[in-house]
């Protein structure tokens, strides 16, 4: 169909265990991802599967019981950083990969004003930045993501928002240092459906105009089907299938795929219920 | 007359702040579900639904209007008698482990309906019907004495199913109780509900905002909107000839899990031709 | 009616012992100091005195050295166990008693509960501890008045304690639930309610119990409670104290250290209690 685009991260055999009180576990099990220019790589499974804790390896955002190893981790223009000292992962996180975390307002200072975060952001990626072309830059932001009166949001803070209005300060931020690449995890689990097709909307958007990539983690097979080109099937740490959103939700192959696509409850229809 | 008969009913909660404007969650809604029916309420946060799904079992008091359950007027029965009518209105919460108190196992949190509503029964007589009950929702006879804590999410939500119908209740208030579930998970769940009310005529109040689930499972759906019922309709209609503007916004929202459906979320302007159904190719 | 099921119990107490060294080896001390105080054959008399043998330093005849008076530390510290934690323990119940019931009454939905926390608000504002020491040494000294005052100090955490657990489980779904399901008020109560407490109330029992070994050593440190020639700890580091200057450091020296590995215990306990409830049930 489409010639290959260039990829803009490709991760090999991407491995996570985590030491608990009762013995080590392992989450993620040699997981591979491929992330191409401009595309939306949607990764869906159930509680447990490893699709959250896969997108927090890459970034290392896992805490410190935990260990993360694979083959590569290659993000483009930086080169393998599957051996990035956290101090090198700070330059990365931000601004060359933004992260869109399920809960906005666990991603917002709860006491510094949103322009503060801004701020902050800014200051921590770019010498010399002052504090009004900060704020010039986050009103621009702001109503990049369809704020309007972005003013009253800047000084305010975040448990004056909604959370719709919450997570579209957190697209605002992640977004603000251009990065190449966004993560989004569950981004708008526990919205409701019309803020959520309003987030998704915007967030796929940014994607598009700015021939950004995105890997979004989600359970909601609809957000898969809806805004996603390609999918990564995960169960028990692994994947079980990807490939195009077409083909593997309208034709799968794997019998978990399959499974998990017939329990989506249609009307009229048996569900297909596993015992 | 229908079973449950919900006429007028208006509740307004006082201000969660001093100085704020008190908050109006129904606002004289009308509702009936018959025997063996599931009538299913779709809205957004505060909307009201879960306030009129726990009115409807007077969980809460409301201000005015009339709630019927098989004749009995429930918002003015005195406390004992209104404890006696619970054996026949039971409820299913969100969240499944949070409804179990955490330090009772399992059976025992089941046969609790019973004990208070048939302690005529005995010790044996009640072991008996529990293990009948787990049995019918699919839980192991082995689990009877596990603590809530020690069971998936699953599991925990079919105890809170076992302990809603063990009395053998009439009316049932499903507030979203499937939600917090995995997607195979929430289909065992929806199945066996299905299953159940088949079986007994159960009344269904199904609370709920997951458009896919509603449509599946209900017989009619109510909307609300802002404190009101917006509108009410058998489901297959509703679906295909929604009737407000609201509920048109609604249904241009969710999300199809078949990619060659796209639908196009509106905002709610009022437009009449808000969904719009395509059949193409994905990228 | 009995439980027609009921869960398993008794690992808790293995699984205490395999994840709380700290809490074993604090719950043994205390069983050995108080077992040792009551049945023990000490090396010396402890309330004897020996003119020709004061302040003698630790050594092989004396352990932990002799006061001024030539009584021996050691056979004085670990009898000053047998009052001291008996007088703890007593003021620990009371406060438990009268804390539980009143915890229960302050976490009512009605008015009275809400004059009880105020009158408890004015109640704290006095300096308790000062509070304490007036009653026991107006009553002349009187044993039952130093547990009276352990009570006094801790009976208002109980009731703190109960009334914010109460108020935030009443919030909770599986208590709508009972509701829901017919249950009484009682039944809710003590089915539901209080079982989710007790977790939280031995945590607060076993601080309690930490903190009226520091309320009683330090009356009799004071003077009051006590008094000469009992054996106590708050007694002997008075005694003790004034010897800390010209070097004989082992009166005062043991009789705190006796102090602080109780105190360490119980918190060391409570800490363990705290970390089980929490993970047993979620």
């Amino acid at each position: 169909m489409n010639s290959v685009a260039e990829t803009i991260l490709d991760v090999r055999n991407l491995a996570v265990s985590i030491a608990t009180p009762d013995g080590v576990v392992n989450p993620v099990k040699g997981v591979d991802l491929t992330v191409r220019k401009g595309e939306i790589v949607g990764v869906v499974g159930e509680s447990g599967c490893g699709k959250s804790t896969t997108i927090k390896g890459v970034l290392k955002l896992l805490g410190p019981n935990s260990t993360v190893t694979a083959d590569k981790i290659e993000l483009a223009g930086h080169g393998d950083i599957s051996g990035f000292k956290p101090r090198q992962m700070n330059t990365i996180r931000g601004r060359a990969v933004g992260f869109v975390a399920q809960n906005p307002f666990g991603s917002l200072n709860p006491i510094y004003t949103i322009e503060r975060q801004f701020y902050e952001l800014q200051k921590a990626h770019r010498t010399g930045v002052s504090k009004r072309e900060s704020r010039e830059i986050a009103r621009d932001m702001l109503n990049g993501v369809g704020i309007v009166g972005p003013e009253r949001v800047l000084n305010g803070y975040a448990h004056q928002l909604s959370g719709g209005m919450a997570q579209r300060v957190v697209i605002a931020l992640a977004t603000t240092l251009s990065p190449k690449l966004l993560f989004a995890d569950e981004p708008t689990t526990g919205l409701d459906a019309t803020v959520q097709a309003q987030i998704l909307d915007l967030i796929t958007g940014l994607v598009a105009d700015e021939g950004r990539s995105m890997l979004l983690v989600t359970h909601d097979l609809g957000v898969i089907a809806q805004y996603c080109q390609r999918v990564v099937v995960m169960y028990g740490g692994e994947v079980v299938e990807q490939g195009s959103v077409m083909d593997v939700m309208v034709s799968p192959q794997h019998s978990y795929t399959q499974q998990l696509i017939g329990s989506v409850p249609k009307s009229g229809e048996k569900l297909n219920v596993a015992r | 007359m229908s079973l449950v008969e919900i006429t007028d009913v208006v509740k307004t909660f006082a201000a969660r702040q001093r100085g704020g404007d008190p908050v109006r969650a129904l606002r004289g809604v009308s509702l009936q579900v018959n025997e063996g029916e599931t009538v299913a309420i779709i809205g957004e946060s505060g909307s009201g639904k879960s306030t009129l799904g726990k009115a409807a079992l007077r969980l809460i008091d409301v201000d005015s209007g009339s709630i019927r359950i098989d004749g009995d007027e429930i918002t003015t029965l005195e406390t004992r008698a209104l404890r006696a009518k619970r054996a026949d209105m039971q409820v299913v919460f969100q969240e499944p482990f949070e409804s179990l108190n955490p330090r009772l196992a399992i059976g025992a949190i089941i046969a609790e309906p019973l004990q208070i509503h048939r302690p005529e029964l005995g010790t044996t007589e009640i072991r008996k019907q529990v293990l009948q009950v787990m049995d019918k929702v699919g839980l192991p006879a082995a689990q009877a004495s596990r603590l809530p804590g020690e069971l998936s999410g699953g599991q925990q939500q079919r105890v809170g199913i076992a302990r809603a119908i063990i009395s053998r209740p009439r009316f049932l208030v499903l507030d979203e109780p499937t939600s917090s579930l995995d997607l195979s998970i929430r289909a065992q769940v929806l199945a066996l509900l299905a299953e159940l009310q088949e079986e007994s005529r159960m009344a269904y109040l199904f609370v709920s905002h997951d458009m896919h689930t509603v449509e599946w499972i209900s017989d009619r759906i109510a909307v609300m909107y802002l404190g009101e019922i917006v509108e009410t309709a058998p489901t297959r209609q509703l679906f295909d000839n929604p009737g407000h503007a609201y509920t048109r916004t609604l249904l241009s929202a969710r999300l199809s899990a078949d990619p060659r459906e796209r639908h196009a979320y509106k905002a709610f302007a009022g437009d009449t031709t808000v969904r719009q159904v395509s059949t193409g190719d994905a990228s | 009616m009995p439980d027609v099921f009921a869960a398993p119990k008794g690992r808790q107490f293995r699984l205490l012992v395999k994840e709380h060294p700290g809490a074993t080896m604090g719950v043994s001390f205390i069983a050995l100091l108080l077992l040792a105080s009551l049945v023990a054959p000490l090396p010396y008399d402890p309330t004897a005195t020996d003119g020709s043998s004061s302040l003698l330093a630790p050594g092989a005849q004396h352990w932990f050295g002799t006061d001024g008076a030539g009584a021996d530390v050691f056979s004085r510290v670990i009898a000053a166990a047998r009052i001291d934690l008996s007088l703890a323990l007593a003021g620990t119940l009371l406060s438990l008693g009268l804390g539980l019931p009143l915890g229960l009454m302050a976490s009512g939905k009605g008015k009275g509960s809400e004059w009880l926390v105020r009158a408890l608000d004015a109640f704290q504002a006095f300096p308790l501890l000062i509070l304490a020491l007036a009653l026991v040494s107006l009553s002349g000294n009187k044993l039952y008045m130093v547990v009276v005052a352990i009570a006094l100090i801790n009976v208002p955490r109980y009731i703190r304690l109960m009334r914010s657990e109460i108020l935030s489980l009443r919030e909770s779904r599986f208590i709508e639930a009972a509701i829901a399901m017919g249950a009484s008020t009682s039944r809710v109560t003590f089915k539901h309610l209080l079982p989710n407490v007790w977790g939280i109330v031995l945590v607060q029992t076993s601080l309690t119990i930490a903190n009226a070994i520091v309320v009683i050593a330090s009356l009799s440190f004071l003077g009051v409670g006590v008094s000469a020639p009992t054996p106590s700890w708050g007694g002997m580091i008075r005694d003790g104290a004034g010897n800390m200057a010209s070097g004989e450091w082992w009166i005062a020296g043991f009789a705190g250290l006796a102090v602080l590995l109780c105190v360490l215990a119980f918190n060391q306990l409570a800490d363990a209690i705290g970390d089980r409830t929490a993970r047993t049930y979620r």
